[in-house]
């Protein structure tokens, strides 16, 4: 199948794309790195009549290292953050889950703001970002707000940003002292997308715990680390509020043995790090 | 819907054509250039056949449009073998029977070699995340995974 026709513009300011956005809404669509979007034009999930291509702006930011955060722009890609020397001693999450997205042929164009945008509920950048609690930054003809990953998520595809909005700008904090970052996740064969994918942040005081893959978004749960000998209990009621459902890949029951057994894992990892 | 102009350079040769929107440069590349190496099977970037390089890292040329491509340096695997000289990688790829129906080589060749460019002695662990992003349907990976460390150690030998 090929895409549907569509009128093309390509953009070189942040104003431009915000008065094409504010008359179009929801026909127009934002083109970043495409690894989903040209994808689903393909399969003709997405038909807009608009695409505005944002790959040749000139006025965003790519990557900044702040005191305690690093910024990223609309244009950064996923494999210059691989590729980022400092990557490791700075957002140690990420460093861990960004070999999982995807494969080098994805990860060349697909950008890291875009994937946090189209918030798939299988996604490990989603997933950090709401682990890390990062901020995102969303401009329209109105102004501009930023929204903190706790409320950006509202359902499958489905986040806070409005139509009329761009994405200029995500703040991750950076890797606090005492504090222990693991990631995990189980799919059918490597980099395929998850089944389960776990992304922990602890420190002396609690457990921050997100789930990916399983739920229609990505989930958090905080736990006191006062409790962290009835873990297995947490973990378990945890899973069951959860009303998970079979599907083609794996049995309810199974994916609540995933959180259990490799959730718990994740945790024991992330306390290793602290 | 008018036509777009673009003007970019592929395999060395600066090259200009007209494209419609929705055209991706596995499009332009196959149906418009006459360029038929790279191949199309999924168009949804889950096989690699269509890889191809822009500005030196390697994509899914099923995900870029082909407007997207102006001023960019593009490169097929048209360009692979030289004055009707084999790439090593195509000659050991032939030495080690690394393809039956190949369908997925010209992906392979594109994409083993972009590794090749970075990393002249790669482990078997660092070739099969490479290549990853790209399937094959018959040969099996092994002898594929094998043709890649023989024109590694030939490139070595020849530094
Ligand atoms: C075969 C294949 C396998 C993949 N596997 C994985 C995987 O394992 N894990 C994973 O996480 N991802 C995976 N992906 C998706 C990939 O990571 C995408 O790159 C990512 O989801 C989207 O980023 P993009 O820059 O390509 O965005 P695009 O595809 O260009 O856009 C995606 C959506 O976000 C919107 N958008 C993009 N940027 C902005 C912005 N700045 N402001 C507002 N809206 C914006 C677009 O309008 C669109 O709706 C895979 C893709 C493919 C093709
Ligand atoms: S045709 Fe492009 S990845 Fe399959
Ligand atoms: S040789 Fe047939 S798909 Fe690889």
């Amino acid at each position: 199948m090929k895409p549907c026709n569509f009128k093309y513009i390509k953009s070189s300011s942040i104003n431009e794309v915000l008065d094409v956005l504010d008359i179009h809404g929801e026909k127009a669509q934002i083109l970043a790195g495409g690894q989903s979007l040209i994808s689903m034009l393909n399969m003709r999930i997405a038909n807009p009549e608009i695409i505005i291509d944002i790959n040749f702006l000139k006025d965003v930011i790519s990557l900044e290292n702040k005191d305690n955060t690093i910024e990223i722009g609309p244009l950064f890609r996923q494999l210059e953050l691989e590729n980022w020397s400092d990557l490791k001693s700075k957002l140690p999450l990420i460093y861990q889950s960004i070999p999982y997205v995807g494969q080098i042929q994805h990860r060349a164009r697909g950008t890291i703001l875009g994937s946090i945008c189209h918030g798939d509920p299988t996604s490990e950048l989603p997933l950090c970002f709401l682990a890390l609690n990062g901020k995102i930054y969303l401009k329209s003809k109105k102004g501009l707000r930023s929204i903190s990953a706790n409320d950006f998520y509202l359902g499958p595809l489905l986040t806070s940003k409005n139509s009329n909005e761009i994405a200029i700008k995500l703040e991750f904090p950076t890797k606090k002292e005492a504090t222990g970052y693991a990631f995990n996740e189980v799919s059918e064969k490597y980099s395929d997308y998850a089944i389960a994918s776990f992304a922990v942040v602890t420190d002396d005081n609690k457990i921050r715990f997100t789930l990916g893959g399983i739920p229609s978004k990505p989930t958090v749960i905080e736990w006191d680390m006062k409790n962290f000998e009835f873990i297995d209990e947490l973990l378990n009621d945890f899973a069951w509020n959860l009303d998970i459902e079979d599907d083609q890949h794996a049995s309810a029951t199974y994916k609540r043995d995933l959180i259990r057994k490799v959730g718990k894992n994740t945790i024991l990892s992330s306390v290793k790090n602290i | 819907m008018a036509k777009i102009q673009v003007k970019t350079k592929i395999n060395g040769e600066e090259t200009e054509f007209l494209c419609q929107p929705y055209d991706t440069v596995l499009d332009v590349l196959r149906r418009d250039l006459n360029m038929t190496g790279t191949k199309e099977v999924c168009s949804t970037g889950d096989c690699g056949a269509c890889s191809i390089t822009m500005d030196g890292r390697l994509v899914c040329s099923c995900l870029v449009l082909a407007a997207e491509t102006e001023d960019k340096k593009i490169e097929t695997i048209e360009g692979m073998a030289k004055n009707g000289k084999f790439n090593v990688l195509q000659k050991t790829f032939l030495e080690h029977a690394a393809l039956q129906c190949g369908i997925c080589t010209p992906g392979m060749l594109v994409a083993a070699k972009s590794l090749l460019e970075k990393n002249t002695n790669p482990t078997e662990t660092e070739i099969r995340y490479w290549l990853a992003g790209n399937l094959c349907r018959c040969t099996g990976y092994d002898k594929i995974v094998k043709a890649v460390q023989a024109a590694a150690e030939e490139i070595r030998e020849n530094a």
